[in-house]
This record gives C-alpha cells, sequence and structure tokens, in this order.
C-alpha cells in the first residue's frame, strides 16, 4: 500500500486521523494550504483514477441511448383515447388528491426538523430507545410466529432476539459518543425528505391514473 | 444546502434515467431472452448507483474540506462542494463507475433471481439465490460506502481505497462498524416515527375532504408504506 494522501498531502503515521495532525502537513504544500496566491488548492488532484470504467460508462450510456432510440421510434402509437374522458371523469378526485399531497410533502419537513434536533440534542437517549424498539419488533416477531403458527418465523425471531439483547449489553457503553456529530445525520434527515416528495409526486400519479 | 442541491439534481437525473428506461426497454424487457434482460437491468443499476455515489463521494469531500479547512466549506454553495463534485465528475469518476458496476451486477442478478420465483419448479432454489444474493449485496454496499469516503477524501483508486478500508477496520476493529450500526438503528426507529405520523395524514385528510373513493386503510397503508420503504435506507433488523 502506498504512503496515504489528503489530497496530496503526506499523512503522519502516528494517528491519521487526528485533526491536528493535518494543520502541519497543509503547510507543507499539501491541497489544503490556505492559497494565499494563485489558484485554490481543490484543483490540485489531476490524475484521472480507474479510468477504464469511465469510459465503459460512457460507452454503456452511449449503446443504452441508441437502444432506447429504436424502441421508442418501433414502440410508439400513444397508447389509448379514453384519456380525455378518464380525466374529466377523475378531475374532482385530482382536487381531492392535491391538498392530501401537499399536506404529505410538509408533514416530513416538520418531523424531520423536529427529530434531528432531538438527535442533536438527546443522542443516548434515542439510541436506547431505538435499541429497545428494534428488541420490541423482534420480540413481536417471534411471538407473532409462534401464535400463527408460523414455527419458523418464531424460532427464528426468538434468535434474532436473544443477539439483539447481547448486542445491547455489548455496546452499551457507547452510548451517546455514535452520535457526537449528530450534525452529520442532517444531511440523510434531508435526504429523505427529498425522497419523501419524489414518493409523493409518485403517489400522485399512480393514484390520479 | 449545497449538498442537499447536488442530492436533488441526482434524485432528478436518476428519475428520469427510471423514466427513459423503462419506456425505452419496455419491449426488450417482454420480448428478449435472459442475457438482454440482465444486460438491461446492469444498465439500469448501474447509471442508479453512479448517480447516488456522486452525491456520497461529493459529500464526502465536502466534509474532508470543512474538517480541514472549515473556512472553505461555510457557504451555501462553497467552493468546497463545488471542487468536490467537480472531483467527482471528473478524476474520480473511474472509481465511482467501477465500485457502481459491482453493486450493479450483483443487483442485476438478485433481480434475475427474482423473476425466476415465477417459475414453479426453481421458486425454492431461486428464493435462496435471491436471499443469498441480497447478503452478498449488503456487504458490498457497506463496503463501498467506506470505500468512496476514501475516494471524495484522498482520490484514491477504487481497488486502493479498499485497501484503506480494510485497513481501516484492521486498525480500529469493531468501533467503526458498532458506531455506524447505532446510528443507522437511531435513523430507522426516527424513519419509522415519521412514516408512521405521516401515514396518519392520508386517511385523515381523506376523512376530512370527504374523499370516500379512498378506502382510508388503503390510503394509509400507501403513504405509510412509501415511507418507510423509499425514505429509509437503514437495517432495521441484525
Amino acid at each position: 500500500m502506498t504512503t496515504p494522501l489528503v489530497q496530496a498531502t503526506t499523512f503522519p503515521s502516528d494517528d491519521p486521523y487526528a485533526k491536528g495532525n493535518y494543520a502541519l502537513a497543509a503547510e507543507e504544500g499539501g491541497i489544503y494550504e490556505a492559497s494565499s496566491s494563485g489558484p485554490s488548492n481543490h484543483e490540485k488532484q489531476t490524475a484521472f483514477q480507474d479510468v477504464p470504467w469511465a469510459i465503459l460508462f460512457l460507452a454503456h450510456l452511449v449503446a443504452m441511448i441508441v437502444v432506447i432510440s429504436i424502441n421508442f421510434s418501433f414502440g410508439g402509437d400513444g397508447g389509448g383515447g379514453d384519456e380525455a374522458e378518464a380525466g374529466d371523469e377523475y378531475s374532482d378526485l385530482y382536487a381531492l388528491l392535491g391538498p392530501m399531497v401537499a399536506t404529505s410533502a410538509v408533514m416530513p419537513i416538520l418531523l424531520s426538523c423536529v427529530s434531528l434536533r432531538a438527535m442533536i440534542t438527546h443522542p443516548t437517549e434515542l439510541i436506547k430507545a431505538s435499541l429497545f424498539v428494534t428488541l420490541g419488533i423482534n420480540l413481536i416477531m417471534a411471538i407473532v410466529g409462534f401464535v400463527l403458527g408460523f414455527l419458523w418465523l418464531g424460532i427464528f425471531s426468538l434468535l434474532i432476539f436473544s443477539l439483539m439483547v447481547c448486542y445491547s449489553r455489548a455496546v452499551w457503553s457507547r452510548y451517546g459518543r455514535s452520535f457526537h456529530g449528530g450534525e452529520g445525520v442532517g444531511g440523510r434527515c434531508i435526504f429523505q425528505y427529498l425522497i419523501g416528495i419524489v414518493d409523493d409526486l409518485v403517489l400522485y400519479d399512480i393514484v390520479s391514473q | 444546502m449545497g449538498l442537499t442541491f447536488v442530492a436533488v439534481v441526482m434524485l432528478v437525473l436518476g428519475a428520469g434515467w427510471v423514466f427513459i428506461w423503462s419506456v425505452g426497454a419496455r419491449n426488450a424487457l417482454t420480448d428478449s431472452n435472459r442475457a438482454v434482460i440482465f444486460a438491461l437491468l446492469v444498465s439500469f443499476y448501474w447509471v442508479q448507483q453512479v448517480l447516488t455515489n456522486i452525491v456520497h463521494v461529493t459529500t464526502a469531500g465536502t466534509v474532508a474540506t470543512w474538517w480541514y479547512i472549515p473556512l472553505e466549506a461555510v457557504s451555501c454553495w462553497s467552493r468546497a462542494i463545488q471542487d468536490s463534485f467537480y472531483r467527482a465528475t471528473t478524476y474520480s469518476f473511474g472509481s465511482i463507475c467501477f465500485g457502481s458496476l459491482v453493486v450493479a451486477l450483483v443487483q442485476a442478478l438478485r433481480q434475475m433471481a427474482h423473476m425466476a420465483r415465477n417459475n414453479e419448479d426453481m421458486k425454492l432454489l431461486a428464493c435462496i439465490l435471491e436471499c443469498i444474493l441480497r447478503m452478498i449485496e449488503d456487504i458490498i454496499e457497506y463496503f463501498n460506502k467506506w470505500a468512496y469516503v476514501y475516494v471524495g477524501i484522498y482520490g484514491f483508486p477504487y481497488l486502493e481505497a479498499g485497501r484503506n478500508v480494510i485497513a481501516l477496520f484492521q486498525s480500529k476493529g469493531w468501533s467503526v462498524i458498532i458506531s455506524d450500526n447505532l446510528c443507522d438503528r437511531v435513523l430507522f426507529v426516527v424513519s419509522l416515527c415519521i412514516g408512521l405520523l405521516s401515514g396518519m395524514v392520508g386517511p385523515i385528510l381523506s376523512a376530512l375532504l370527504g374523499a370516500g373513493a379512498f378506502n382510508e386503510v388503503y390510503v394509509f397503508h400507501l403513504y405509510y408504506f412509501g415511507r418507510i420503504c423509499l425514505s429509509d435506507d437503514t437495517q432495521p433488523f441484525p
């Protein structure tokens, strides 16, 4: 393995992940050196990596565009002619769906903000709660499995539940530390919200058809 | 905010790709033999993976810049985001394509196994195969998640990034995995709650608006499972 670089800056060998070590390295001309003159150092990574795979991907994209174009030209008769009639029939339905979809899109914003705040301010409690919820789900699944006669589901869920109990005990000391940088989770919450919007649009499209 | 913009752009591109692929490959999927279907599936998943991983690598690069030189990553559309995105789509693009192809191949195989479940004679075999492929896919995706951090931060080739991931796990032991797992668990529970609460919006609104055409339970499930399935990429169970 070659010596690791931080955008062309040499790794210190003792603890390569400590932030403090990079201040010195950056002063030696690394990519993160403060640029008092000339262009930003972010432009210094000039080596293209894994080039054949990039070429393969682009070639595949071109091929797919050709295939898709051929399929478009062969199979585009446009579908049924009753769309206008169906549109009239369901116009009332669209009017009702609009507020539902809009409200559903706004709800996750509020909930994501609240949950993000909670994740940053109460990480320990949330980690504990999440482990308990997971334990509860496994236990319920085991009970449901046995009650409904799905023996394998019951046994498997019970096994998972037992493992989860051991796991929870083992990681008990870690509570609170794992979410030390809780802000990082924010990106995922926002991403969830974005996916939620797409979900709404897809849902609107599916239901309105 | 800038990263969110990048994510939205990629999301729109992904949605566009899904639409174009669905329309364009529709005839080929119904008429073609298995090899063609497999190739089309690989293409579908490959593009999706590449778009997703561009966001991942851009995020890693931006966070690294923020970590070392916070002043370069303070604004909404900072230089750090621009340069990280530029590197992800140019210098590191090959690495992204390489890793994405590995996952796409497994995903396409899993989809083929799923389709084979329609065949009564090999239903059980297909089910077992799909399960195994799913596990392989999860492992590769988890590995890729860390490898792309190295790609985003240091600009390594994919294989070298992989070697560094192994070195990271060797030096840090299980602590990295456990921390990641605990975060995923919390995110799962939060997603569950958001999905549950959002799912309640459907029946409440349909009752308020008098949308009798909808079965309330159906609306609830549609919203709820849509949220859970689409908004959560975590593992609910160990």
